[in-house]
């Protein structure tokens, strides 16, 4: 998990740079410090976990025309966050990864397949911090609509990528705008 | 209906004057506690939440009564003032102040369903609160916004039993950060 501030991003300059911070080797959060005026709370912040979708728990109102298929209709995925960088591109947690938090969401499938296209609410549960939720379709991004815990309030958005073509895996950015400094 | 500044909360101090605020007899909702010229910007109200369980809608038949089943639900009921219920009875002469609307995913049945989805409270002359979030009835949801007085509200529900054992009867805290001051 990394959490960047915007301001860092974008005083960072050139694309490479952007590239480096957003893509995640380790600069960025080993330095640690997220640039913010004196005084004032850190408003906006980035943070990326992998996400691990949990097939057996997942579940669909209609019946699967295959195993690893999403039908259309009525349908609740849920999964596992980790740190970014401890899950394998298979979806397999590395050696002493922690698990971060759950996700779930409840939506409606309107195009099936081994990474159905759905629009749906999301609740990421971070533990020991609180709910971030959000909600559209996922296609590259979801609005954030708020959230409990540190999370009271936020806005911003949730960016993903899929880590594999089996979709069991997805990596996850979380472009948090909130009223508190989060963690 | 209570409305209580978190400021106000906080300069109660004592654990006396905070429950005394929070449950609030008619002293702390007389009077938010903002600074001049800017709105109350944060404050709860409590009510109980009792859901009519014959408007109770599932896709998926019940396994036996009283246990939901897992999948696409439903879930309606009145808004009550908190000290307009005790006991789980309703006060001679006590009417509802709103209505709310619940659709969401089971994603654990039984008599005490775990959920994921979307719900919307409808506060008559006021407006609706519009909350998302997973868990069970006791837990929190996020406050995604709001219409009419509500217009651009964050924060969170938070839920409890009113009585052991009956997620039929729930204590809401509606604890909202908006731009207006309210009603």
């Amino acid at each position: 998990m990394e959490r960047v501030s915007r301001r860092k991003l974008l005083a960072a300059g050139s694309g490479a740079a952007l590239a480096t911070t957003l893509v995640g080797a380790t600069t960025a959060a080993a330095q640690g410090q997220p640039t913010r005026p004196p005084g004032q709370p850190l408003l906006e912040r980035i943070e990326r976990f992998v996400l691990v979708t949990n097939q057996p728990a997942s579940d669909a109102l209609r019946q699967p025309t295959s195993p690893t298929q999403a039908p259309t209709g009525p349908v609740y995925f849920t999964g596992t966050l980790w740190d970014d960088g401890a899950v394998s591109t298979d979806g397999t947690p590395a050696s002493g990864a922690i698990q971060r938090g759950v996700y779930r969401s409840f939506g409606w499938v309107y195009t099936p397949g081994v990474v159905p296209l759905f629009t749906a609410v999301h609740t990421f549960d971070l533990f020991g911090r609180g709910q971030l939720t959000a909600a559209g379709v996922t296609d590259a991004s979801k609005a954030i609509t708020g959230g409990t815990g540190e999370f009271q309030s936020a806005r911003g958005e949730v960016r993903y990528a899929v880590l594999n073509s089996a979709g069991t895996a997805l990596v996850l950015e979380m472009d948090v705008v909130a009223p508190n400094i989060g963690r | 209906m209570e409305r209580v500044s978190r400021r106000r909360l906080l300069a109660a101090g004592s654990g006396a004057a905070l429950a005394s605020a929070v449950i609030g007899s008619g002293v702390a909702a007389a009077q938010g506690i903002r600074q001049p010229g800017l709105p109350l910007t944060d404050w709860i109200e409590r009510y109980v939440l009792i859901t009519d369980p014959g408007s109770v809608g599932t896709a998926r038949p019940a396994p036996q009564p009283n246990v939901l089943p897992t999948g696409p639900t439903y879930y309606t009921g009145s808004i009550y003032r908190d000290l307009d219920v005790t006991g789980g009875a309703v006060a001679s002469g006590a009417a509802p102040v709103g209505s709310f609307k619940v659709s969401a995913w089971a994603y654990a049945g039984g008599a005490a369903p775990q959920l994921v989805g979307i719900g919307s409270f409808d506060f008559a002359g006021k407006g609706k609160v519009i909350a998302m979030g997973g868990g069970s009835s006791v837990g929190s949801l996020a406050v995604s916004g709001g219409t009419g007085v509500f217009d651009g509200v964050g924060g969170e529900v938070r839920l409890g039993l009113l009585a052991p054992g009956n997620p039929f009867q729930l204590v809401a805290d509606f604890q909202l950060q908006g731009q207006s001051v309210g009603r």
